[in-house]
């Protein structure tokens, strides 16, 4: 008797951990809803009209839309409040250190929703949110699986979106997106040529909204702490070798006790790839770049072959430098390990002095660095090869996309496009000291040039040869394109001192932190973090041939991107000798780099 | 047996039904979560697409098969799934088992009870937290390093370094779950009669002796049962505990089957790779069950089921 109730509960037992068991195998069988509902849909499309989707056919040019409602007011049509509550569910990737959160505040009741709610009547819901790069892509994949996708969400980069567009789990914007883009939008849209829509588009069909960002996003330079250089009397380092010397001095000094240059955090790249061809901050892109090396790319050669820009000797060339820096203690030695931002622990907290990203890596990007420390004197630089010249490699328009489900109703539509003109139209009148990523469903249109714009504006008023009020709307030099510019013009003496020379750079010390600090943290990134691009005209552009992957490439892409991803690392912290190189690189290619490579030729014959 | 059987044969039928019903809900949730499922099977002999399904997608028989055998990634990750996988069940069987015989022999119950009641505690941590708790206690920072810079000692980062990795997956692990596994040795230790004991000792049995010719026998059954039931898991080497704590930097030795399938299956969407993967963990799995069972009613003459 005994026995047996031991046998049943032992047989329970085992049912329940054989459940445990095929766990794993259970999970990718969701999709099948997704790809049940396909062939009708792909039918009633098909029958309704033949052009459906294809946004470039309808498109009503911005210049022949009205004029946009004034920031802060309602029109009828790109900033109409609806006449009842529209609720939007989306599903969004949140900074878990952030701090800029008033207590109270979530990521869905904060003061842009509540803007929102209270002058569009669209309320965000939150369905879930990620902390991180990885968290959030593996979420957007499992929703795009098992076809459980929120009203909105952003792709994280185009195989997302082609992934999804092709499960037919995406509604067609095209119209919605026609009728309801402000004005401005639809000018930045039109800035991009065609590019705007084809990025948006799958298989001929607009399924979401790019991103549209400037191309400063991906030109990557070096950030250093000049206060700590010229306490030290050293000189600007301009080449990577006396970015080193920099950063040993630093150590010595005991300016930086733990490590002079800040690194990536667990799941990220040194480097971004033609996928992600822009923000990748604190990865070693400018050093890369200094050794004439483009990792990530798909490049040709003078004789026209097709390369990949990892297996390379200027490559290795840049990681035997990284590794003598990793040896010597100059670089975090906790890269790729450290998680959830904690690797920009010691820029924030003043113990680390030299750390590599786009221009909003100062100020939007180091904000508590200041608020830490007012007389933190970062400065942009960017970093020459032992030629002297810049090279910069150069981004997609965008790299995300909002996508909206297929089962959203047509207000919830409307909704959507309506966020994304506020956000571009009114950004410049928000406080950003809360930070601008808190804004639902965020995915930045800005015109190409924007920071380089603003930079040669703004200073032109600190020279004094314009004046602020030129810049307001109805003034002689507004331009409804560059929608920041003008509260920029009318807040740039909040943080920047009269005293202020516009013949030389711009220093921390001559600035005002915490009076309007969002504004500060604008102003940092574009005085300083955007100097270089904005007054230094490149050596040479370098654009990828490619900027997504094409069809047949994902398996042999899954697998060699998977081994230089770890392997980069291990490069650089020493795990694998640099005398393997070879090796590595001929793993490459036989995993799948030759197909790939193949494939990508043949697709761009 | 047989005789057992048939003399209360009227009660077994009657609470025959109550002992299904008690497990009914349990094969409910195998049927919902495991059977059904299983048809999902077929991706792994079709090139999937998640817009054609399981009816449009192409079939392209064993080519995913095929291709997991030439990929260097996909080996490396059994030969580090067999190697944590195995060690953790060895020693999470004899670790706890020594524990249990030593506890066993504490005479002063508070003590007793005390000791188990903390070494059963971080059983109930998940892995999410241990693991963040486990990264930082072996960070730059961390209290390894504080006591290494006391000592006057380079750091050593343990997370950064493959060839600790594995070892430091299957110590957590075995600290994490010891005293969990102990109880239920203590459990078949109160079962052993009493009166084994004092014969022996009558007999002249030294506590070595005793311990050797009464209390391991008395446990061989259990020892068994855990055993067997831990072979289903030899390809288990723990998705939480590694997805929580590996990085890129030990790729190489942290690396496993269910970790592999999830970065191919679910963050590079390659679903129907993905799901031979897992097929074929669960295969050898279920061949290791199925031979641990046979060799466990032939040798140890114990019947499981």
């Amino acid at each position: 008797m005994k026995k047996k109730i031991i046998a049943m509960i032992l047989a329970s037992a085992m049912a329940l951990s054989l459940a445990a068991c095929a766990g794993t195998g259970s999970a990718p069988a969701a999709p099948a809803a997704g790809g049940d509902a396909a062939p009708a849909a792909e039918a009633e499309g098909g029958d309704a009209a033949p052009a459906a989707g294809d946004i470039q056919a309808i498109w009503k040019a911005a210049a022949d839309e009205a004029d946009d409602a004034v920031p802060g007011e309602n029109d009828d049509r790109a900033f109409k409040k609806f006449d009842h509550v529209v609720e939007v569910h989306y599903g969004y990737q949140i900074d878990p250190v952030d701090t800029t959160l008033p207590e109270g505040d979530t990521v869905d009741n904060n003061q842009y929703t509540r803007y929102l709610l209270e002058n569009f009547n669209i309320k965000m819901v939150c369905d879930w949110t990620a902390g991180n790069n990885s968290d959030f892509a593996q979420k957007v994949s499992l929703a795009i699986a098992s076809n459980s996708l929120p009203d909105a969400v952003i792709a994280p980069n185009r195989n997302y979106l082609v992934q999804a567009a092709r499960a037919d789990e995406l509604a067609d914007l095209s119209t919605v997106f026609n009728d309801y883009a402000s004005k401005q939008v639809k000018q930045i849209v039109e800035t991009t040529g065609t590019r705007a829509f084809e990025n948006g588009s799958v298989d001929g069909t607009f399924v979401a909204l790019p991103n549209i960002t400037v191309d400063t996003d991906g030109v990557y330079i070096y950030f250093i702490r000049q206060d700590w250089l010229d306490q030290l009397g050293i000189e600007v380092p301009k080449t990577a070798a006396e970015l080193g010397a920099a950063a040993k001095a630093f150590k010595e000094a005991g300016l930086s006790p733990d490590y002079a240059i800040a690194g990536i955090d667990a799941g990220g790249r040194t480097y971004s790839n033609f996928l992600n061809s822009s923000n990748n901050g604190y990865g070693f892109d400018a050093l890369y770049q200094a050794f004439n090396a483009t990792p990530g790319y798909f490049l040709r050669d003078e004789n026209g072959e097709l390369y990949w820009g990892t297996t390379t000797d200027e490559m290795k060339a840049a990681l035997e430098c990284l590794h003598q820096w990793y040896a010597d203690g100059l670089i975090n030695p906790e890269i790729g390990v450290t998680t959830n931002g904690d690797n920009a622990n010691g820029v924030k907290n003043g113990t680390c002095g030299i750390f590599m990203g786009p221009w909003w890596s100062l100020g939007y990007g180091n904000g508590d660095s200041f608020r830490n420390d007012p007389n933190a004197d970062w400065q942009a630089y960017p970093l020459y090869t032992e030629d002297g010249e810049w090279n910069i490699h150069m981004k997609d328009i965008g790299t995300t996309y909002t996508m909206v489900n297929k089962n959203a109703s047509d207000e919830v539509k409307e909704a959507i496009v309506i966020i994304n003109n506020v956000l571009v139209r009114d950004e410049s009148i928000f406080d950003t000291s809360v930070a601008i990523a808190w804004y639902p469903l965020r995915n930045t249109m800005a015109a190409a040039d924007e920071c380089e714009y603003e930079y040669e504006n703004l200073m032109s008023i600190l020279a004094g040869e314009a004046t602020a009020d030129e810049y307001q709307i109805g003034g002689d030099k507004f331009n409804g394109l560059y929608k920041n510019t003008a509260n920029d013009a009318a807040t740039l003496r909040d943080v920047i001192s009269e005293d202020y020379d516009p013949a030389n750079i711009l220093h921390v010390t001559d600035c005002d932190v915490m009076t309007n600090n969002g504004q500060f943290n604008r102003f940092y990134a574009i005085f300083v973090g955007d100097r270089p691009y904005a007054t230094i005209e490149p050596n040479k552009k370098i654009y990828s041939e490619l900027y997504y992957t094409i069809d047949g490439m994902e398996t042999y892409w899954t697998t060699i991107s998977d081994l230089e991803d770890a392997e980069i690392l291990k490069f650089i912290t020493g795990a694998r000798s640099l005398d393997e190189w070879d090796q590595f690189c001929k793993d490459w290619h036989v995993q799948g780099g030759d197909q790939v490579l193949e494939l990508v030729n043949e697709f761009l014959k | 047996m047989a005789n057992k059987n048939s003399s209360v044969k009227g009660r077994t039928r009657s609470t025959g039904i109550a002992y299904w019903i008690m497990v009914l809900p349990g094969y409910i949730w195998l049927f919902m979560f495991s059977i059904v499922p299983m048809v999902g099977i077929v991706m792994a002999f079709q090139d999937y697409n998640p817009s054609k399904g399981w009816f449009g997608s192409k079939w392209v028989g064993m080519k995913w098969f095929e291709y997991l055998l030439v990929i260097p990634d996909a080996k490396r990750a059994l030969v580090n799934t067999l190697i944590i996988a195995v060690s953790k069940v060895v020693l999470n069987i004899v670790i706890p088992l020594v524990f249990a015989l030593l506890l066993n022999e504490v005479k002063n119950m508070k003590f007793k009870k005390a000791v188990q009641t903390i070494v059963y505690l971080p059983h109930f941590i998940s892995w999410v937290i241990l693991a963040n708790i486990i990264t930082n206690m072996l960070g730059a920072n961390g209290i390894l390093n504080l006591i290494m810079k006391t000592v006057g000692h380079e750091p050593v980062l343990l997370m950064t370094m493959p060839q600790y990795f594995r070892q430091l997956l299957i110590g957590t692990d075995v600290w994490k779950e010891f005293g969990y596994n102990a109880v239920i040795y203590l459990a078949a230790l109160t079962g052993i009669s009493p009166n084994l004991y004092e014969a022996a000792a009558i007999d002249g049995a030294s506590k070595w002796q005793s311990v050797w010719h009464i209390t391991i026998p008395g446990l061989i059954p259990t020892i068994v049962l855990l055993t067997t039931l831990a072979m289903g898991n030899v390809l288990n080497a723990g998705f939480d505990q590694v997805f929580n704590m590996y990085n890129q930097l030990v790729m190489s030795t942290g690396d496993i089957l269910d970790t592999y399938v999830y970065r191919v299956g679910i963050t590079n969407m390659q679903f129907s790779l993905a799901t031979a993967a897992g097929l074929f963990k669960s295969v050898v799995s279920f061949v290791l069950v199925v031979t641990s069972y046979v060799l466990a009613n032939k040798f140890a003459d114990y019947n499981i089921f």
